[in-house]
């Protein structure tokens, strides 16, 4: 009983710190200068890119390398929609959305074939070709030079400058992380744990492992072009260049300096990583040795990422992640 | 009384050997029946036969459904349930979250559902859990709910595990080794659980080397030798028959 009521009163505590931290971020242009506000929209993006990441590395447990590309498929997609069609602003956001989830069902069939290295270098190669599409896009995506984007509007809202987008940003992010906490924690989220784990355990419980390998796909592709999508409407353009290799260490960092396999891992990673560079500027000459021990030091000392450094130190808080024992 | 299982010449071949060869009997509904024989005899191939995972030739029928050809997921979801030789929990779950795993067949929640955490979402979920905490308590290992699996002995893993096959109504379970690595208490319990699973109807296919529990809890007893059925028929028959007694089991044992 006693064990119960500390567990509720664990949990309300929780509900009213993410509740405070949800006003300071929604407040945060009100106080904050530009800079900061375009900080914390990219910590927006990079913990969606992780977050999508992390299905297919985290929770599936599979070496994918496609996810750079699934981004690009969201900001090129929301760009083309919203410069060609002339189609409003949210269905350009949500075409882009969807645009990814195909492309990471697609991307996911031969990961039914294929795993470990080999699977790692197919969906390598899939980047690069993705690469390569923009680089020839002419027209349609600008080429190597990218594409402008017009401004959108959402709800009578102009979303023009840092600070509106940011709104627009966060409130899509914090609803997006919201779906993927209640994913990890229902049925379609413990099945594709189980695949990760084992197969044929898996498929002895009646989970057909070839589906929900798949749809752990869908949901990557899914989630990291919604950051795609924040990207392209919070620079105002796209370009090739964003989409390079370099990019995707950095989500695979932000996953693994996070924590693999948990909801909240890759959002820390996303904010570290994100900030770090930002704090480490100032270190003229320092910055990418800093950088590196940063991250040397954290994969040392934190093998399983910030939260499972975290749940060591206070074990209530595994729990609530995946899988979720109410 | 139509048999709850039956092979007809099921066998199997791995690149030129024939790890199992044309081995054909059945279980009644209720019943035990223990696969036993020396290793190698191909006592585990023939459950990966049975479950399709691996491919055979011949017929394996489940009540009146075929289920040779079908894959794993479908086999399992007509009935057929299974434990691994070396454990098939999901280590890094909790023991609450592998049960639940075990429901996917009966609480399988849509994707957008659970997604958005819509009313019948949380109404199916709620009901997972309160189907996995009664069955914990039902094993007698409901204060485990919350221990990570990867922490647990490897005797209470092997009851995990059997509950977990049995989270939705199964027509036969197939136990690989359940018995290792238990203690004579732990043991005992086994055999209490698989009599009351019989006593259920659930026909119960066995592969063990603890021959104090096999001859405890069969009713009949299939030996298999080189992938052949050797004999088969009670426990009391098997332990007279001489072929057996030649090829496998140490006199010692048996007499």
């Amino acid at each position: 009983m006693s064990d119960m009521s500390k567990k509720n009163a664990g949990g309300r505590i929780g509900l009213v710190v993410t509740l405070l931290v949800l006003l300071l971020l929604f407040a945060a242009p009100k106080f904050a200068n530009g800079y900061v506000v375009y900080i914390l929209a990219m910590m927006c993006i990079n913990a969606m890119m992780a977050t999508g990441f992390n299905f297919v590395i985290g929770f599936l447990g599979q070496l994918v390398f496609a996810n750079t590309a699934f981004f690009g498929i969201g900001a090129y997609t929301y760009g083309i929609v919203l410069v060609h069609t002339g189609l409003p602003f949210p269905v350009a956001f949500l075409a882009a959305c969807l645009a990814g989830g195909i492309a990471g069902l697609i991307v996911g069939l031969p990961a039914l074939r294929l795993t470990g290295f080999q699977l790692a270098i197919v969906t390598l190669a899939f980047n690069e070709l993705m690469r390569w599409v923009y680089l020839h896009s002419g027209a349609v995506g600008g080429g190597a030079s990218g594409m402008e984007m017009p401004d959108a509007q959402f709800l009578g809202i102009e979303l023009i400058g840092d600070r509106s987008k940011y709104i627009f940003i966060l409130a899509v992010t914090v609803i997006a992380l919201w779906m993927v906490r209640n994913i990890a924690r229902s049925t379609v989220g413990r099945a594709i744990v189980s695949v990760g784990a084992s197969e044929l355990a898996a498929a002895s419980l009646t989970i057909p492992p070839v589906r929900y390998k798949i749809a752990a796909f869908g949901l990557s592709g899914f989630f990291t072009a919604i950051g795609g999508a924040m990207f392209a409407l919070l620079l105002g353009r796209v370009s090739p260049e964003s989409f390079s290799l370099g990019q995707l260490l950095l989500g695979f960092a932000m996953v693994m300096v996070g924590g693999m396999g948990t909801v909240v891992g890759p959002v820390l990673g996303a904010i570290l990583l994100t900030a770090a560079p930002e704090f480490l500027r100032n270190i003229a000459g320092a910055e990418e040795i800093l950088y590196s021990f940063l991250l040397i030091g954290l994969l040392l000392f934190m093998p399983s990422g910030l939260f499972g450094g975290l749940c060591a130190l206070f074990p209530s808080l595994r729990e609530r992640h995946l899988g979720a024992t109410p | 009384m139509m048999p709850r299982l039956k092979l007809e010449g099921v066998s199997v071949q791995f690149a030129g050997l024939r790890a199992v060869s044309d081995v054909s009997f059945e279980v009644a509904p209720g019943q035990i029946c223990a696969v036993i024989g020396p290793n190698g005899a191909g006592k585990s191939t023939l459950f990966n036969a049975i479950g399709g995972y691996v491919r055979a030739t011949g017929k394996v029928y489940l009540d009146d459904t075929l289920l040779s050809g079908k894959p794993i997921h479908e086999i399992a979801a007509a009935g057929v349930r299974r434990t691994f030789q070396n454990g098939g929990l999901f280590l890094d779950l909790t023991v609450i979250e592998n049960i639940m795993v075990g429901l996917h067949q009966s609480h399988n929640i849509p994707l957008v559902a659970g997604a958005l955490l819509l009313p019948s979402a949380r109404r199916w979920e709620a009901d997972a859990i309160r189907k996995a905490r009664e069955l914990l308590d039902l094993m007698g290992i409901g204060n485990l709910e919350r221990v990570l699996v990867r922490d647990l002995s490897s005797g209470q893993r092997r009851i995990i595990e059997i509950a977990r096959a049995l989270a939705v109504p199964a027509k036969l379970l197939m136990l690989d080794e359940p018995a290792v690595g238990l203690t004579t208490l732990e043991i005992e319990h086994l055999d209490q659980v698989l009599k009351s699973l019989a006593r259920d109807g659930i026909s119960v296919l066995l592969v063990e080397h603890v021959l104090d529990l096999v001859m405890s809890v069969s009713d009949k007893v299939v030996v298999l030798n080189s992938g052949m059925r050797l004999a088969q028929g009670t426990p009391a028959e098997v332990k007279q028959d001489p072929a057996v007694l030649e090829a496998y089991l140490g006199y010692s044992e048996l007499c």
